[in-house]
């Protein structure tokens, strides 16, 4: 029997945390364990750790220092490469949530400072374990669309809030937050790369980010032109444009149009609507799947198997790039072209 | 002029095509017009869509001409212009299938003749007369959105024609997003105002019959819109999504199928869907009717032909985005007070509040 794997999380600030927790306990008993939880929030680490029945940590180095094998990393998107490096230098493999880094330079000391350490780095971009892409990805490697020639796609949501909404903290708006699932679900499906990213954006379009942001300005609108490597052009809307009535938090869709066929994919579409007075409002509820023990699963098997990871850092710095080139348009107007 | 059918506007089609036959399947159910006529430079064409309608097929334009009050041009877009014209000189009124011309020139000329012999120019931009397009709009003019922030339109169709089809030769139709797109540029300048920039990427590859374009469209406002036109699908297909400070409303096509009607007579090989979305009122009916009445008088036109100028301009500013691959920045309307917008690709400062 393979050895418990003893994994670390090091901030629960982006919700998906919860996720990944939820994914480990449901592997098979004895295989992984929560090896602690630390937070700079000291409250939230209490009460996760309470939540998942492990201990909370007050200080990063100290919960380090118990050598876990792994660490989680779903920190505010600008402290995910001290909290990588911390733990690469700690000796832990690190599965960071996505974006990688809000700059490139950053994505890149952070594959360095993991590879240095000769510890495993893995981006978290949960999409590409959905059981409705993973079916689009068999489909599209089986050839039967042809040639790609465009994708039109939506990575739609409603206004986070919180550290989200606070560029110092996230790096940036919905361009930040919603390009790079997108971004690296193109690169996964179609093996290309891009080489031409062209952004539009609007800033406190929507009522909940005026709401959130005080007086600042944040991107919440969001319309991506790309070119690929191997002649698909693509355009993403990754705005956060869902009002708080809508039913559900957003979408992630895809319409992929090849020389042999079309294929349409709404990632959620397998859902239920609830309206009821216990909710308030419409409610959908998503019955789809996801491979088994998703990314958590994935990154546990990674660290006791010593494997690659699927997702690497360098997929993590990719996405990065479109986003970093995105700002620079939308700052300048105009296209930018990446060496591809 | 009373609407009896005795004194029904006589109209005149020319151009026996697709869109012709729309129009005249439409004519049948206006009680204030009849189509007394039809011209086409396939006789037999014209022979063919006269016939059902008890309508007169013509071998020459100027015998159309003169036994007509008005014509119903639906010729591929390059001959808009020399046909408006004609009409023009006899002294007709003029409906033209949209675009009204391929330049900005044609429609100029095509304004000019039309106004110099007093005769109305009714542009078919139908989309107007859509149902789903009409609660669109009216849903962003009462405010139920808040400030316009995102708008996403969506126009699939197959390939319009065989290789060797007008369709097929861009520098005539202009390709998707010029034959296609139109309607939804058309809409996007009537209900939300003209665009600063225009961005777009895209593919035309004409052995394959393979089009589409993604294009990004900004206003000063802060505004966005996304267009996604296609000549690659299997069927016609359109959607929409417009979300705003206050609210998002939204409409695919394909969920509009409010009635389906399976076969089952094939047994276990299967039968064939006939999917439905039942108006008691085509939109075509609803814009020629329109039409009618404007030419009579009775009614203001919803469509000028200066919007339908300003269509065309903005689809061709689409197209020379996709081909150039840069941002192509829109001039300020004629006679508008704004200023033209700033650098170019127009650098602009976060929109916090728009004006």
């Amino acid at each position: 029997m393979a050895k418990k794997v003893r994994i670390a999380f090091l901030s629960f600030a982006h919700m998906h945390a919860n996720g990944y927790a939820g994914e480990l306990r449901a592997l098979p008993k004895g295989s992984v364990e929560i090896a602690g939880i630390w937070d700079r929030d000291a409250a939230r680490a209490k009460k996760m750790a309470k939540l998942l029945g492990t201990k909370a940590y007050a200080k990063r180095e100290q919960l380090l220092a118990r050598k876990p094998d792994g660490a989680i990393v779903c920190s505010e998107n600008v402290l995910h490469k001290e909290d990588v490096l911390a733990a690469a230098e700690a000796g832990c493999g690190v599965l960071c949530e996505k974006p990688l880094a809000p700059t490139v330079a950053d994505c890149r000391a952070m594959i360095d400072g993991c590879a240095k350490a000769g510890v495993p780095l893995m981006t978290a971009f949960p999409c590409r374990f959905l059981g409705t892409l993973m079916r689009l990805k068999e489909r599209v490697d089986g050839g039967e669309l042809g040639q790609v020639l465009a994708v039109s796609a939506t990575n739609h949501g409603r206004q986070p809030g919180g550290w989200f909404a606070d560029p110092k903290r996230s790096g940036g708006g919905a361009v930040m937050d919603h390009t790079v699932h997108v971004a690296d679900l193109l690169r996964w499906l179609l093996k290309q790369e891009f080489t031409r990213v062209y952004a539009a954006a609007g800033f406190n379009r929507f009522a909940l980010t005026r709401k959130a942001v005080g007086k600042r300005a944040v991107d919440d609108a969001g319309l991506l032109s790309l070119e690929m490597s191997g002649g698909t052009v693509a355009a993403l809307d990754c705005s956060w444009s869902r009002p708080a009535e809508y039913p559900t938090w957003g979408d992630v869709k895809l319409e992929l149009i090849g020389a042999q066929a079309v294929a349409r994919l709404d990632a959620f579409r397998q859902r239920a609507l609830l309206a009821s007075k216990r909710t308030g409002k419409q409610v959908e509820l998503f019955w789809g799947d996801q491979a088994q023990g998703g990314l958590g699963g994935a990154f546990v098997k990674v660290l006791a198997e010593g494997l690659a990871p699927p997702i690497t850092g360098e997929d993590g710095l990719r996405a990065t790039e479109v986003v970093e080139a995105a700002y620079r348009s939308i700052r300048d107007g105009s296209p930018v072209v990446l060496a591809g | 002029m009373a609407s009896t059918p005795t004194s029904a506007l006589r109209i005149g089609l020319i151009g026996a095509g697709m869109i012709g036959s729309v129009h005249a399947e439409a004519y049948r159910h206006i009680p204030g017009a009849k189509l007394a006529g039809v011209w086409d430079a396939d006789l037999l064409r014209a022979e063919k869509a006269a016939r059902p309608h008890g309508a007169t097929a013509y071998a020459r334009r100027e015998d159309l001409l003169r036994e007509v009050d008005a014509v119903d041009i639906c010729l591929p877009t390059v001959f808009h212009l020399e046909n408006i014209e004609a009409a023009a000189r006899a002294g007709k009124a003029v409906i033209c299938e949209k675009p009204l011309g391929r330049t900005v020139e044609q429609c100029d000329r095509a304004i000019a003749a039309c106004r110099a012999a007093k005769v109305p120019l009714l542009v078919g931009h139908v989309l107007r007369f859509f149902p789903e397009y009409v609660a669109l709009r009216a849903n962003i003019l009462n405010g139920s959105l808040g400030e316009p922030a995102v708008a996403r339109l969506r126009r699939v169709v197959c390939p319009p024609g065989p290789v060797g089809s007008w369709y097929w030769d861009y520098g005539v139709s202009g390709g998707c997003v010029f034959d296609t797109g139109i309607h939804d540029l058309d809409w996007l300048l009537w209900t939300l105002g003209r665009p600063r920039t225009v961005y777009g990427v895209g593919h035309f590859i004409a052995p394959q019959l393979k089009d589409v374009a993604l294009l990004t469209l900004t206003w000063s406002s802060g505004l966005l819109a996304h267009l996604e036109v296609s000549w690659c699908h299997d069927t016609f297909s359109t959607s929409y999504e417009v979300s705003g400070s206050e609210g998002l409303i939204e409409c695919d096509l394909q969920d509009a199928v409010a009635l389906r009607v399976v076969s089952t007579a094939g047994g276990a090989t299967g039968g064939s869907a006939v999917p439905e979305s039942p108006l008691a009122k085509s939109p075509y009916q609803a814009e020629l009717e329109h039409f009618i009445e404007a030419i009579r008088g009775r009614a203001k036109p919803i469509v000028t032909p200066e919007e339908a100028r300003e269509a065309v301009e903005l689809a061709n500013a689409c197209l020379q985005a996709v081909k150039t691959r840069e941002v192509v920045e829109l001039p300020a309307r004629k006679g508008s007070r704004k200023p033209k917008a700033g650098a170019k690709g127009g650098k602009r400062m976060p929109a916090a509040h728009p004006e």
